[in-house]
């Protein structure tokens, strides 16, 4: 094992303490959130923020999904989020399997383009955008956002799956070409297997981002049904300002999916981000 | 028919040639195995066969037909990679299925060819394994399975054994041959190691920065190269060379301050060439302590011991010459094996001496 992992003892408490620390600034306000919407009133949100729920209300829940129309939301953010998940899936990984496999003229210019999409905050070219979908009749349209929503997820998707897909060994393509495949089957067949780590990470921070996304959706959507759960949030604020055990019941429905994503696809994520730290 | 056939291929990068103008005509069921030092282009034109780089100029033709704008699916060629190119994905038997699978050939057939190409190896118990679980033979077994079970007209090698460790290399060679013959298919082998040349090849291509420098039987490029290249590439250890010249009168040659006469077979070469400088080459064989041989046509060379290498069955000795400046490889009885510092003599079979011309490195002909 390399030197850098064999920690002395003090070394080894000093980074536990870190990490624990940590793991103790993250989870402090996520188990509050839990016990608060828990409680049967917010006056006890107020008399004890960190104290046990009694009664353990969970009827909260069921009033803030059916009160604050808290389904519409999770439906709407449910289309943005898995709809994002599949465009941005299926166009990065065909435009990464083209750049990094098929080079033609243009395109290291066309992958530096993509670069600059990484470095470029979606934000500034708001106006322009603004137009664009105005122009296509997708203002306050689901599509809309979810088309911004995937541009916007594509220069990074497209880098992590490049560099993915440069390194796979180029034998395995043209054994695959001597088998009889074609482009798209080499893609379908051999590409997108062995990039799986790299496609689950790909999945999983669009879905994230797209789900937790507040600012696009409020700049392109101004109807409440289509609301996503994010902009929804807002208008439960408004409607129960002062109703803190609802508004954490609402907040952890909203938190729920984005947990069970990352759980369903750690295992592939963490591969992901560790792929290629270590020679097969 | 399946006999293969470039005529004048090029195959350039940009401004570099790779491969100048090869002609090579490979018949049908033939073992011809391509050998050359690294970047010497075999890799090159084995991956031309399959259609894997475009050919730059000139015709290639598989059978009647020429195929340098075929696809490589449709050129009925399977090939055997180096890193044996496995789908980690997919367990063995998908793995040798794959092809066919594209093809849309009905699945109990593919099962059918599977399972026969499985037998035919040895794989039949290894078949739901991924290639991770797999040693090196095994997966290079899988990578011929894969090949053999789509009957090609046409198998390419590209170093195939080159991952593999010593003693599993000899057995699969031996495996590779046995099984190019009972299958009777063209095959196209890469190698840069000449013993695997030629102890597989029933011709072998010599290759060298993009020429090709001989083409023979094993036993034609051992006997009789066609240039100091191919002498000192083929054979281990390698032939001695040492520069000399002929005399005036072409009846002499003369290494440093060694002359003797010209040997019977060179007479009218020697004769044509008289005054010419050359190389001369001998091989460590046919280069022996003065006790050990009983050849009559000999040329003695004195010196003393620099390096001793026991092999076992044989030592090899490497001798500086006195009046030569120069360290030949000689072979000695493991019984007599010298030390190093020792003087040492060492006879050269004149009737075995190989001539290239000194300018163009060509063989003289005899």
């Amino acid at each position: 094992m390399d030197k850098i992992f064999r920690l002395s003892h003090r070394e080894q408490l000093v980074v536990q303490v870190i990490l624990l620390a940590w793991a103790t600034v993250v989870l402090l306000p996520f188990g509050a959130a839990i016990l608060n919407s828990l409680k049967p009133n917010v006056g006890q949100v107020f008399r004890e923020p960190f104290g046990f729920p009694d009664p353990v209300t969970w009827s909260n829940y069921l009033d803030a999904w059916t009160s604050a129309n808290f389904g519409t939301y999770f439906l709407n953010s449910a289309i943005i989020a898995v709809s994002c998940v599949v465009l941005v899936v299926f166009c990065a990984t065909t435009t990464a399997f083209v750049l990094s496999r098929m080079p033609f003229r243009g395109s290291t210019f066309i992958f530096m383009c993509f670069m600059l999409g990484v470095i470029i905050p979606i934000r500034l070219t708001l106006a322009p955008l603004f137009v664009i979908v105005r122009e296509l009749s997708l203002l306050d349209s689901l599509l809309g956002v979810i088309l911004v929503q995937s541009a916007s997820m594509m220069p990074v998707s497209v880098f992590i799956l490049v560099s993915f897909m440069r390194g796979i060994s180029k034998e395995l393509e043209e054994a695959a070409r001597m088998d009889g495949a074609l482009p798209f089957r080499i893609y379908w067949s051999i590409m997108l297997p062995l990039v799986k780590p790299a496609v689950a990470t790909v999945a999983l921070l669009t879905f994230v981002l797209s789900w937790n996304e507040y600012f696009l959706p409020l700049i392109f959507l101004q109807s409440s049904e289509n609301f996503p759960l994010t902009l929804g949030i807002r208008q439960f604020n408004q409607q129960y300002s002062v109703q803190w055990h609802m508004m954490f019941a609402g907040i952890i429905i909203m938190m729920v999916p984005t947990i069970v994503a990352f759980l369903l696809a750690s295992r592939q994520f963490i591969s992901g981000l560790t792929q290629g730290a270590l020679k097969e | 028919m399946a006999d293969i056939e470039f005529k004048k291929v090029v195959k350039s990068y940009g401004d570099v040639k790779v491969i100048k103008s090869l002609d090579l005509s490979i018949k049908d069921k033939e073992f011809m195995v391509l050998v050359g030092p690294s970047g010497c282009g075999k890799s090159t034109t084995l991956r031309m066969i399959a259609g894997l780089e475009e050919i730059t100029e000139g015709d290639l033709f598989i059978g009647e037909r020429r195929v340098n704008n075929v696809h490589p699916k449709d050129r009925d060629v399977a090939m055997v990679f180096q890193s044996y190119a496995l789908y980690p994905h997919m367990s063995v038997r998908e793995n040798i299925a794959f092809g066919l699978r594209l093809r849309k050939m009905p699945k109990d057939e593919i099962d059918t060819l599977v399972d026969e190409a499985a037998k035919t190896l040895g794989l039949t118990p290894l078949l739901d394994r991924k290639p991770k679980a797999l040693s090196g033979g095994q997966r290079q077994r899988v990578a011929l399975g894969r090949a053999i079970v789509r009957k090609p007209s046409v198998f390419l090698f590209d170093e195939p054994l080159s991952n593999l460790d010593a003693e599993l290399r000899v057995q699969m060679r031996a495996e590779i041959a046995k099984l190019q013959k009972r299958l009777a298919i063209t095959s196209v082998y890469v190698t840069h190691d000449q013993v695997e040349a030629m102890t597989m090849g029933d011709r072998i291509a010599v290759l060298h920065d993009g020429d090709l420098r001989q083409v023979g039987t094993p036993l034609e490029l051992y006997d009789t190269p066609a240039n100091l290249f191919v002498a000192q590439f083929i054979g281990t250890p390698n032939m001695n060379v040492a520069k000399g010249n002929i005399s005036e009168d072409g009846s002499k040659i003369s290494i440093g301050s060694i002359e003797f006469a010209v040997p019977a077979k060179w007479k009218d070469a020697c004769k044509a060439n008289a005054g010419k400088p050359i190389h001369v080459g001998f091989r460590p064989e046919h280069t022996l302590p003065d006790d050990e041989h009983d050849w009559k046509n000999t040329a003695r060379l004195s010196g003393h011991v620099d390096i001793v290498e026991t092999l076992g069955h044989e030592v090899v000795v490497y001798v500086t010459i006195e009046g030569l400046d120069k360290r030949v490889i000689a072979k000695a009885d493991v019984h007599k094996t010298p030390t190093p510092g020792d003087a040492m003599s060492v006879d050269v079979n004149l009737d075995e001496l190989h001539l290239f011309d000194g300018e163009t490195d060509e063989r003289l002909s005899s």
